[in-house]
């Protein structure tokens, strides 16, 4: 069999949860080595279901999963080993403090005590001294979660809505701080959101999943360019029944109002074609005005039930 | 794969600090010989006759255990164990503990030998409370001598018995525990088998209850006819338990289908 050449990739997961209906449904994830991978979905899309299913929290029903080009069924442990993970709230013991917790995967990671401090550092945790977790704030709580994720240093990071009580300065702090795990340690970051705003700015690649199926898949560019082709182009032109004629005759439908004809499903590319038609059908244009759908009301559209 | 298991069991001991477990192995081993210090300086006047006898330690010893083998210790270990075992869903830890490179093997039995190690840290503490609360009437009282030097193995045979016999309680508690996310399910379970454990003591077939052990033991050396004492060795029928319960326990958790 030939090695994965993707850093995380799912094939034809399906997973159901005991008789209601199928929650996922041949889920095929491609996570590139390098990349970060924004899972986007509306609330009980699937997600989260996906991500346990990715770590080995719930039971392999159908499909597979290769993390590093291995396995999860057969290398479980060695997956683990360099996977870091935040699934929904963090796992904190609320009677500890701050640096018991991570000592606690630090025993497990045997990874060297400098760590701690270090992903203590670098979350803003550091001072906490001796409050026990209870007491920190959700935001803390979120960031303390983080640090126990990059403890020991993983390869892959997956993130389960980490921004989730998160204040707007927090929220561009960890934008910060993954762009620069990213970029600086080359991790390879996977985060779930149901907004697309949220992530846009951070992520190279986008998985778009509703009711337990994926919408779309592909790089950042290639969303935007899906955004564009579902565009239209507002014609203003001085005779609306010729221009009607010239676009039937192009086999392109047109919507009139008033002295304007809007035409749909227009690359951008396509206007100067399409302009000189008309004027060669001798239709005099006042103005043209390409319409694109912007990226949140593509999403809208991709996780609409009528897809 | 040894030092695999001794960093998880490092790593689980760590979890224990400033719980209720941990606490509650301090405060439950010091306070039967707190209540018999205070007896014994409430009733100071016989004190030296006390004292002064031959088979003090032995009295002593049975006086010391005779509501913790009863009552103490059975209560205790089960809430010790289900109250570690459900600090992971308290806290909501447990796909944190499933995503570390652990082997389920590793984690169920590391916890497991943290719950034992509280077990054997109680033994410990409340030998020391016996031997303080023995010392504290001539320390505090003049008149009173010390006593003479006690039978040290046979506390020994008898912590061991003990230990021994509440090892189902433990495997039990441990089991139910790791299934149930409420906290009430393992505590009114082992409360149940404990009241019924009671409740039969004077049943021919009453060594069948995994919570009588510590009964037995106790009420077989000094007070007969309050319960039948089976005519077998009702120690390895608790092991015998310890065993079954700790491998059901094992197969449940591992083929859990729902791990965090």
């Amino acid at each position: 069999m030939q090695a994965s050449p993707y850093c995380l990739e799912t094939t034809g997961l399906t997973h159901r949860y005991g008789n209601s209906g199928q929650t996922l449904q041949h889920i095929n994830l491609q996570v590139e080595p390098g990349s970060i991978y924004g899972f986007l979905g509306p609330n009980g899309a699937g997600k989260t279901t996906t991500l346990r299913l990715v770590l080995g929290l719930l039971t392999l029903q159908q499909g597979d999963v290769s993390i590093f080009g291995l396995d999860l069924r057969r290398h479980r442990i060695e997956i683990l080993r360099r996977v870091g993970a935040l699934i929904e709230t963090p796992s904190l013991y609320g009677h500890l403090t701050a640096h018991e917790n991570l000592e606690i995967l630090r025993t497990v990671y045997r990874c060297p005590r400098s760590r701690l401090h270090a992903v203590l550092d670098l979350v803003g945790l550091a001072g906490t001294g001796g409050k026990y977790v209870s007491q920190f704030s959700l935001g803390m709580k979120q960031r303390l979660g983080i640090a126990a994720a990059l403890l020991h240093s993983p390869s892959l990071l997956i993130l389960d809505e980490p921004t989730n009580g998160l204040d707007p300065h927090g929220i561009l702090e960890m934008r910060a701080l993954l762009k620069r795990l990213n970029e600086e340690h080359g991790i390879t970051i996977v985060l779930s959101s149901h907004l697309l705003a949220e992530i846009e700015k951070l992520v190279s690649h986008v998985g778009v999943i509703h009711r337990g199926t994926l919408r779309f898949q592909g790089t950042l560019p290639a969303l935007h360019r899906l955004a564009d082709v579902a565009g239209s182009v507002t014609f203003e032109v001085d005779d609306v029944p010729q221009a009607t004629r010239a676009f039937r005759a192009l086999g392109v439908g047109s919507l009139q109002a008033g002295e304007k004809l809007t035409v749909g499903g227009l690359l951008k590319q396509d206007i100067p074609q399409m302009a000189a038609h008309l004027v060669s059908q001798g239709v005099g244009i006042y103005s043209i005005a390409a319409h694109k759908r912007d990226l949140e009301t593509l999403f809208m559209d991709l996780i609409s039930d009528e897809q | 794969m040894t030092w695999t298991f001794i960093n998880s069991y490092k790593s689980e001991w760590i979890k224990r600090r400033r719980s209720l477990a941990s606490w509650l192995v301090v405060v439950g081993a010091f306070f039967t010989p707190a209540v018999v210090v205070v007896a014994r300086l409430a009733h100071a006047s016989g004190l030296p006759k006390v004292y002064a006898s031959e088979g003090f330690w032995m009295n002593h010893w049975s006086t010391s255990w005779e509501s913790m083998a009863v009552f103490l210790l059975p209560m205790g270990v089960m809430l010790s164990a289900s109250l570690i075992t459900q600090l992971e869903y308290k806290n909501n830890t447990w796909k944190q503990v499933h995503t570390t490179p652990l082997r389920y093997t590793t984690i169920y039995f590391s916890k497991l030998a943290v719950i034992l190690t509280l077990v054997v840290a109680f033994f410990v503490l409340f030998n020391v409370g016996i031997v303080i609360s023995a010392l504290v009437p001539p320390l505090v009282l003049g008149d009173v001598p010390f006593p003479g030097y006690p039978d040290v193995l046979f506390f020994l045979k008898e912590n061991s018995y003990y230990f021994l016999d509440c090892l189902p309680i433990v495997a039990l508690q441990y089991l139910i525990s790791l299934n149930y996310r409420n906290f009430l399910v393992p505590v009114g379970a082992g409360f149940l088998l404990w009241v019924a454990s009671i409740g039969v003591l004077r049943w021919k077939y009453s060594y069948i209850m995994p919570y009588s052990y510590t009964m037995f033991n106790f009420l077989g050396a000094s007070e007969r006819g309050k319960a039948i004492i089976p005519a077998v060795n009702f120690h390895w029928i608790a092991v015998a338990y310890f065993v079954v319960f700790v491998v059901v326990g094992y197969v449940l958790y591992v083929n859990k289908k729902v791990k965090g």
